[in-house]
């Protein structure tokens, strides 16, 4: 007989078992209950709020709730105010206001100028995996050094890069960080609570809360635009829930985002709905990617386990101004956008790209404007989503034998370029002037050319102990 | 559910009561993955279930409630962690484990915990923590995706990189027991 049966049940157990040891048990849900019960009766009821909230943003006229409703930093060019703050501050004399303060205007360094806004930006975490502290890092295209850094407070969204800044959202609110020198510009509440990535186009910032209100920024000053609830309810845009609200996607005037089986269409000038489509109810729309005067969009089947046994997605073009259908696919498989990671699709030139992580992981080519296959190829099952750039189609993925591959196709066939295997953790970023940035562990920022796959520079960010997100900034 | 769900909306704590016994568990134990730190749980918690509170009125009572609170305990852990510095655990003592009778079986259970812990310490944070919300908290691979922003296609190589690992190290126990008997 043997000492050990290590099938896989046994090893699951022992984890089971570790971990109950390690952790222990929940506490008492009635004693807990008895806490929190008294919390909710000193609350407004949440339905009256509610409909409050929706009357409000209707309206227009209920200030204390509408959103965003005031500037908290003083944004460059107002140290008047910034000085004010400081003096109320002292005067007032308040421990806790400025805990506050110190709180909400991070540190800021900076070792030289900068000369234009164009470079390479990287987030950093700080810290231990949780950790909602982060820190932006610009850096020079040309020397790779360090520009300036930023710290950011729980950041709780991918950043959006404007002209001349810099935009995250946190709980309840909006940053915008000046890119030149990385100084906070302005810093907006959202009493409506948590919200979308932001999107920005042209001077416009786009962000959606979780009840499907779209709200247009101005990204100088982050004053409201306007406000449209779109209907959209984004709680749980998702299968099984395990995708936040996606951001909205904004093109040729048009601002798109879905929920559920529904997609909506804004007018971005005025703030209007422009159209609303539905699909099937076992259907769920992911992010939507605008290009032109189109709007590309998957979805999936909702399924409550990871791998169903049966499952498809469809991925659509739909007519940006009038909602018509261009054209549908279906692939049986299930095309799901995961955390953290970018829109399923990735259009370039007349070719829609995706892959289906859950399933077969296959990478497929749509013609945009027919919505024929024209490439179908074989991946992993461990494959994370496409990105393209450069005639380049790329992804990277995470194989059990602990490494790391990107790997890249040819754009137009669909065949394979070259792989790059990596022993350390790899994050793909965007690709300009025919290179790949990628942040690589524990603290490196690569450029791979696109041709061949290999490396035309790294750098290490000094100091730095997570695997850089990278942006590139023209 | 679905019928507590729309009480809870109109404002009525008994089935928000409910709500809370039901979904406290798994709640707690994702807290405790992601936060490490015991004593803030508590507070992180209510916090969260405050978040459902204000924003089940927006719920849509068809979708599934588990992920969406999920997300909240999420956020909540976030907003926390930079309170806190992750709790160094002390790896357990071979006597504070099993005991049976036989005393043959009692080393050999020591050394596979003794292993085991060695081995998950051997792990990157990363892996550890997909291990602890898979096998702990119980949560669904897209659900692991959802609370730790990794993609799923790197959830699920940790998850296998992990548990491969945890083989091959506990296998190699195995083979040196059995040799050193012989």
């Amino acid at each position: 007989m043997k000492a050990y049966e290590h099938d896989e049940v046994v090893l699951e157990q022992q984890l089971q078992d570790h971990y109950e040891q390690r952790y222990g048990q929940p506490p008492d849900t009635a004693e807990f209950w008895g806490r929190l019960a008294p919390q909710l009766e000193a609350r407004a009821h949440p339905a009256r709020k509610w409909f409050r909230l929706r009357k409000a943003l209707r309206s227009g006229a209920e200030a204390g709730l509408r959103a965003p409703e005031r500037s908290r930093v003083a944004p460059s060019g107002r140290l008047g105010g910034l000085a004010a703050f400081f003096v109320a501050c002292l005067l007032v004399g308040s421990l806790i206001a400025v805990f506050h303060l110190a709180l909400q205007k991070p540190h800021t360094t900076s070792s030289h100028g900068a000369t234009g806004n164009s470079g390479i930006y990287a987030l950093t975490s700080n810290g231990k995996l949780g950790s909602h502290s982060s820190t932006i890092n610009r850096i020079d295209a040309n020397t790779h050094e360090i520009v300036w850094k930023q710290n950011f407070n729980d950041l709780a969204s991918d950043l959006a890069f404007g002209e001349d800044a810099i935009y995250g959202v946190n709980m309840g609110g909006i940053y915008a960080l000046n890119l030149s020198n990385g100084s906070y510009r302005w810093n907006i509440d959202f009493a409506s609570g948590m919200l979308t990535d932001p999107t920005v186009s042209g001077n416009a910032l786009y962000v959606m809360d979780w009840s499907g209100n779209i709200y247009s920024l101005d990204t100088k000053t982050g004053k409201t635009n306007w406000s449209c609830n779109t209907g959209l309810s984004t709680v749980l845009s998702s299968t099984s829930g395990a995708q936040r609200p996606g951001s909205v996607s904004v093109a040729d005037g048009v601002v798109y985002n879905t929920a559920l089986n529904k997609i909506v269409a804004v007018d971005a000038q005025k703030g209007t709905v422009l159209w609303s489509k539905t699909v099937d109810q076992s259907l769920f729309f992911n992010s939507p990617v605008a290009v032109g005067d189109s709007v590309y969009v998957t979805s999936h089947t909702e399924n409550d386990f990871d791998e169903g046994p049966v499952q498809w997605s469809f991925v659509y073009a739909y007519d940006g101004h009038t909602g018509a259908l261009k054209w549908s696919y279906r692939v049986d498989a299930r095309i799901v956008k995961s955390e953290g990671s970018p829109n399923p699709v990735a259009v370039s030139g007349n070719l829609v790209v995706f892959n289906a992580p859950l399933q077969n992981g296959n990478t497929y080519a749509l013609d945009a404007r027919s919505g024929k296959l024209v490439w179908q190829a074989k991946a992993s099952y461990y494959s994370n989503e496409v990105q393209v750039g450069d005639g380049v189609v790329y992804y990277e993925e995470d194989s059990i034998d602990g490494r790391f591959t990107l790997h890249a196709l040819d754009l137009a066939s669909g065949k394979k370029l070259w792989d790059r295997i990596f022993p350390e953790r790899f994050l793909p970023g965007p690709v300009k002037n025919h290179l790949i940035y990628a942040g690589i562990s524990p603290n490196k920022i690569v450029a791979f050319q696109t041709s061949d796959g290999k490396t035309l520079w790294q750098t290490d960010l000094a100091g730095v102990t997570s695997v850089p997100e990278i942006w590139y900034v023209s | 559910m679905e019928s507590l769900i729309r009480s809870a909306q109109m404002g009525d704590t008994t089935a928000f009561q409910q709500l809370v016994e039901t979904y406290y568990a798994v709640a707690w134990r994702t807290a405790r993955v992601l936060q490490h730190d015991a004593a803030g749980i508590d507070d992180i918690l209510q916090e969260a279930w405050l978040d459902a509170w204000r924003g089940l009125p927006g719920f849509l009572t068809h979708r599934p409630f588990r992920p969406w609170l999920l997300t909240l305990v999420t956020n909540r852990c976030r907003m926390a962690a930079r309170r806190h510095t992750l709790q160094t655990v002390t790896v357990d003592t071979l006597e504070d484990h099993l005991v049976t009778d036989d005393m043959l079986q009692q080393v050999l259970q020591q050394e596979r915990d003794a292993q085991l812990r060695a081995a998950l310490a051997k792990l990157s944070e990363e892996q550890q923590r997909v291990l602890e919300l898979r096998y702990f908290a119980e949560l669904e691979l897209s659900e692991i995706a959802l609370v730790t922003g990794m993609p799923l296609g790197t959830v699920k190589s940790r998850l296998h990189r992990a548990l491969q690992a945890l083989r091959q190290q506990t296998e190699t126990l195995r083979e040196y027991i059995l040799e050193e008997k012989r």
